[in-house]
């Protein structure tokens, strides 16, 4: 393992991996910061850039971005009042009251302390815990895995928002078109339809740029463009726009507590950092000295919000990289990156490619370092101009870019055709109410699932019941089941508080 | 009824788009592209338009096929031609 730890710092010291780790924590910050643009749509912009980068400088990139745009969000938040990403919405309460007041600089400057801090301490965890747990992990089989597998598609109740229905039905939508190709064990193919290009499946960057960029464009077009909100130009005293340390050192409780509630929230999978920004901002009333001022523009508010989501992205990353199971939109779509990269996350990955895993470990260190400096750069300079950044020459140009993204990977034009295919089937999927992030799930471990269950027949002879000869598997059977019997009973009871409101 | 309206637009403008970039390349088809959707979200300013379809056209030029060495689509018609 030390070997590994050095191979590891070596390899993200090169120069152009530096470079890259700056680039994508900058158009993380640009694109996050811009109301429309998510930093999920930010991830799956990246990814083709990213492609023909060796696998450490791509994932650190894309990891660096993501980071970058749960700190761009909160800059609209803060200066507008309009979220740029989803998870900065709970900074809108407190981070709007404060730019109301005229104290926009020195809530983006605790944002940025805060969103840092968060992201180190999820970090810490990450490395601290996940070759731990790897090390268990690696002593699991096929069949334990395919259970693993099974429980982690529980997790879609997690990521399906209002309509649990609709949310299995994308899911199982997904795991249909994951069978698309040809048949891993035995060759055959499976659902081509005689069309050559689909024989090695539908391609995976096709269906991130049009599930995840292409609906939310149109869906923002389709409506008369307008300002997203109205920039706040009012400019306070000196003081209103310094911080001071006793301002900060106030926060530190609130950023704490926020960055272990991002973490263990970020750690189960199916919930993102939109969920744990706000319970971080709800806790953060009970630590605080001062809990009546929060809502009414206080800087722990602030602090919370953005610790909780950025220590989310740290939380996240362990059972992704541990045990290959995404825990948020954004986490599935890193792991797609990492698929397309041909490397496939899971415990396996700390003993396969040791290196890499340490590299993106130091590359998160420095993407850390980076988004400090590039965040307190940026309220100063280009922050409201982001806010009100031109959306009718911006959405066009990246929806350009998504054709040339989906183009680049394997230069062939059926990619494109597949990326606007799923694209269109984004946009009616929002309109009717069907999201999106359980397709990706299913789509993205069904596959992996089918590989383990059907090694797993192979080596118990097409006997399924075997399977209870594993205590891994038989821990994981009962998780599900556990899960199942959870996700219903909430069902049970959300139905019923339905028809009680109608009743009453 | 007036965004499904825009709605059904866009996603024509799209699909068309695609077929364009096989048929007459991807430079020529961006071009059309970028001007007619600008122009249908309503900036009318002339110098803002073609200023930032030049900037992405040149950009993605360098971008892909002079740092990444990738052919972008030229098209069916000019392979016709140029071969």
């Amino acid at each position: 393992m030390g070997a590994d730890v050095l191979a590891g710092i070596q390899l993200i010291a090169e120069w152009q991996n530096i470079f890259f780790i700056f680039s994508g924590v900058a158009i993380g910050i640009v694109l996050g910061a811009i109301p429309g643009l998510t930093a999920t749509m930010g991830i799956a912009l990246v990814i083709p850039i990213t492609f023909y980068m060796d696998p450490v400088a791509s994932i650190s990139m894309l990891i660096g971005a993501y980071k970058g745009g749960l700190y761009g969000g909160s800059i609209s938040a803060i200066m507008i009042g309009a979220p740029g990403t989803d998870s900065a919405s709970a900074t809108v309460l407190d981070g709007h009251a404060l730019a109301k007041q005229g104290k926009s600089a020195k809530a983006l400057k605790i944002a940025a302390y805060a969103s840092v801090i968060g992201d180190f301490l999820g970090m810490a965890a990450l490395v601290t815990m996940a070759p731990f747990i790897a090390r268990v992990a690696l002593r699991i089989g096929p069949g334990d895995f395919a259970m693993i597998i099974l429980f982690s598609l529980t997790i879609i109740a997690g990521v399906s928002g209002e309509s649990l229905t609709k949310g299995m039905l994308a899911c199982c939508f997904g795991l249909l078109l994951g069978t698309v190709g040809i048949d891993p064990i035995i060759g055959l193919r499976r659902l081509t339809f005689g069309v050559m290009e689909l024989d090695n499946g539908v391609s995976v960057m096709g269906l991130l740029i049009g599930l995840f960029a292409i609906p939310e464009i149109i869906l923002q077009m389709e409506s008369k463009i307008t300002a997203a909100g109205r920039l706040l130009v009012k400019e306070g005293s000196p003081e209103d726009r310094r911080l001071t340390w006793r301002e900060s050192k106030g926060c530190l409780r609130v950023i704490l507590l926020g960055s272990g509630i991002g973490i263990g929230i970020g750690a189960i999978p199916g919930i993102g950092p939109t969920v744990s920004a706000w319970m971080a901002y709800g806790q953060s009333k009970r630590v605080s000295k001062h809990p009546e001022k929060i809502g009414h523009g206080s800087l722990e508010g602030v602090a919370a919000a953005e610790a909780g989501n950025n220590a989310a992205c740290g939380g996240s990353l362990i059972p992704m990289l541990t045990l290959g199971v995404p825990g948020s939109i954004s986490v599935a779509i890193l792991m797609g990156a990492f698929i397309i990269q041909g490397i496939f996350p899971g415990p396996m990955i700390f003993k396969e490619h040791g290196p890499l895993v340490y590299a993106i470990f130091a590359g998160l260190v420095v993407s850390n370092i980076f988004l400090l400096g590039l965040a307190l750069l940026a309220i100063n300079t280009i922050a409201p101009y982001l806010c009100n950044a031109p959306k009718k020459i911006l959405f066009p140009i990246i929806l350009a870019c998504c054709y040339i993204g989906s183009f680049a990977v394997t230069t062939k034009i059926f990619d494109v055709k597949i990326m606007l295919a799923c694209g269109i089937l984004g946009y009616f999927m929002q309109k009717t109410g069907f999201p999106a992030a359980p397709l990706l799930i299913g789509f993205i471990l069904g596959p992996i699932g089918e590989q383990a269950i059907r090694q797993f027949m192979i080596i118990a002879e097409n006997d399924l019941m075997q399977i209870i000869y594993y205590p891994v598997a038989d821990v994981f059977i009962l998780l599900t089941i556990g899960s199942i019997i959870g996700i219903a009973r909430s069902e049970w009871k959300k139905s019923r508080q339905a028809a009680n409101r109608l009743n009453a | 009824m007036e965004n499904k309206k825009r709605a059904a637009i866009i996603i024509s403008v799209l699909i068309a788009f695609l077929f364009a970039i096989d048929i007459i390349g991807f430079y020529i088809a961006v071009a059309g592209f970028l001007v007619g959707m600008i122009t249908y979200l309503g900036e009318r300013r002339t110098w803002v338009i073609s200023l930032s379809v030049v900037i992405f056209m040149v950009l993605s030029y360098l971008f892909f096929e002079q740092g990444l060495k990738l052919t972008l689509p030229r098209g069916i018609i000019f392979e016709f031609y140029l071969n």
